[in-house]
């Protein structure tokens, strides 16, 4: 083959660059559409509920009165539900994640457990729904309460959790594994200085991920039948609730509630439309909620980051 | 390297065959080690070195498929390093490794050599203060580290990062150091201190 001339050479690259701005004007283009499409939902949503946004907004119980009405008992019960399901789906997840890294043999049992954990993260969660309504609320008794949502939404993101320790374990180094086998650590030795610190930054990402999926729930919540209209809060801990009863540590997990999704639901189903406003600005709130989560994710999953390193 | 005045054996390499899976590795190793004296392995790459030298702590059993055959004596016990009986925990409580890419965990200088004496149940900050500073001096590395040691391991230098690994080694007095190509990823100067290192040791 002939070498090539300096013409030919400066035409091929002419040719690769032209390719090139193609490929970024079209990766700017879509990136600019998905953005777009973000910002008129959010700003719509903002522009429509913003007369409602205030502090009595926050502070006032649903009520008929479209004017009066406000999401307390919705923002509420979504924190409680959400503190429920991440004190029930970490622990198991992550502890199923380390199991199956690294305890398991490699084998068809595995194997299969494997592809059904990731087909679990697919199932619609109507279903995770009817399957509580069966278990938690009539087999096991816990009624429609904030225990019985956050177990099922734990289900929901369980699959979440435990794919993501997954692979934050497999991102550290064998040689890591091997440094502290060698001195004579055993496996959970290692697991718990080594393997699930080091994991933690990926394992989090996953949880609130997980967490923002569930907080956004509709249709298991009203599957197990949550309130759309409550004027009252689960217990406070230790307070008075009736003449001299005062309220055990645990006996908000058994209250009715309802959730920002529901009341949203609720306010859209509404014939009156000032309903609406009311719905755009908890739409609004939940938004919020939601990237203030994901926030938190990318600050936590930084700084721990920022330590560890191979 | 000679040998002088009767060296005692420390362990014995007989018969030993091991198992990638189908794939020997090695094949029929018969081989003495002595006390108190450096034995260094040397080969073309892929020859075995590695697979031997991890044949003495068991590292093998990490990874499913891998099988030995024949055995390591281990003296002054005459214990079969290589019997299924025989825990590889107890195995790498005796013998200590310091690996090809130095691999100190991502936490303080201090925790890295304190690992080794946690994992024996270690907890006594004046007896860990203590052996960590004589493991750091043993790996020639305590003058450089001694005002900081707190400090990230993964902020030192390559050199600094193998002979911290050695201190872990170390730290836990074992009976017998397996070095597997330890300088094999660091500049000519930082060789020749770990070189030194392990003629005084």
């Amino acid at each position: 083959m002939q070498p090539m001339t300096t013409e030919q050479i400066r035409s091929l690259i002419a040719k690769g660059k032209a390719k090139d701005t193609i490929f970024q004007a079209l990766g700017i283009f879509c990136l600019g559409l998905g953005l777009l499409v973000i910002f008129l939902l959010v700003g719509d949503m903002l522009l429509r509920g913003m007369e409602r946004l205030n502090l009595e907004f926050f502070t006032s119980f649903a009520s008929r009165r479209a004017g009066q009405a406000g999401i307390l008992s919705a923002w509420v019960g979504s924190l409680l539900v959400m503190l429920v399901t991440g004190l029930a789906a970490v622990p198991l997840g992550v502890a199923a994640g380390v199991y199956l890294e690294e305890y398991a043999k490699r084998n068809w049992i595995t194997d299969i457990i494997e592809i059904n954990i990731t087909n679990l993260a697919a199932v619609p969660s109507i279903v995770y729904g009817l399957l509580s309504l069966g278990i938690f609320v009539y087999a096991f008794g816990f009624g429609q309460s904030i225990l019985t949502a956050g177990l099922t939404l734990a289900l929901l993101i369980l699959p979440i959790v435990i794919v993501s320790t997954r692979e934050a374990i497999r991102a550290i180094p064998a040689m890591i594994r091997e440094g502290s086998m060698a001195v004579g650590a055993t496996r959970w030795q290692t697991c718990r200085y080594h393997i699930i610190p080091y994991a933690m930054p990926g394992i989090l990402t996953g949880v609130i991920i997980g967490l923002a999926r569930a907080i956004g729930e509709t249709a298991p919540i009203i599957t197990i039948g949550a309130l759309t209209f409550i004027a009252f809060l689960p217990p406070v801990p230790f307070t008075e609730m009736s003449e001299g009863v005062s309220a055990g540590l645990f006996d908000w997990v058994m209250s009715p509630f309802t959730v920002m999704p529901i009341q949203i639901f609720n306010w859209t189903s509404r014939p009156d439309p000032a309903f609406e406003i009311n719905a755009a600005a908890a739409g609004f709130v939940l938004m919020v909620m939601v990237l203030s989560m994901n926030a938190i994710a990318i600050y936590l999953r930084y700084k721990m980051r920022k330590n560890i390193k191979w | 390297m000679q040998i002088h005045d009767n060296p005692t054996l420390k362990a014995e390499a007989r018969n030993l065959n091991f198992y990638y899976g189908e794939a020997k590795a090695l094949k029929g190793i018969n081989m003495p080690i002595y006390d108190k004296k450096v034995t260094a392995l040397i080969g073309p790459s892929g020859c075995g070195k590695s697979t031997y030298l991890r044949s003495f702590n068991r590292m093998h059993d990490l990874y499913p498929g891998n099988r030995y055959e024949g055995e390591i004596r281990f003296f002054p016990d005459n214990t079969n390093l290589l019997s299924p009986e025989v825990d590889p925990i107890e195995v790498r409580m005796r013998i200590g490794m310091v690996f090809q890419k130095p691999n100190p965990f991502p936490k303080s200088i201090y925790e890295n050599v304190a690992y080794g004496l946690r994992v024996r149940g270690e907890n006594n900050k004046r007896v860990l203060d203590d052996k960590i500073e004589h493991a750091l001096r043993g790996a020639a590395i305590w003058d450089e580290v001694k005002d900081r040691l707190q400090d990230l391991a993964s902020n030192l230098s390559g050199g600094q990062q193998q002979r911290l690994c050695i201190a872990r080694a170390l730290a836990t007095d074992p009976e017998l150091l397996l070095f597997d190509e330890p300088t094999s990823a660091l500049d000519p100067i930082a060789t020749g201190a770990i070189e030194e290192l392990v003629h005084e040791l």
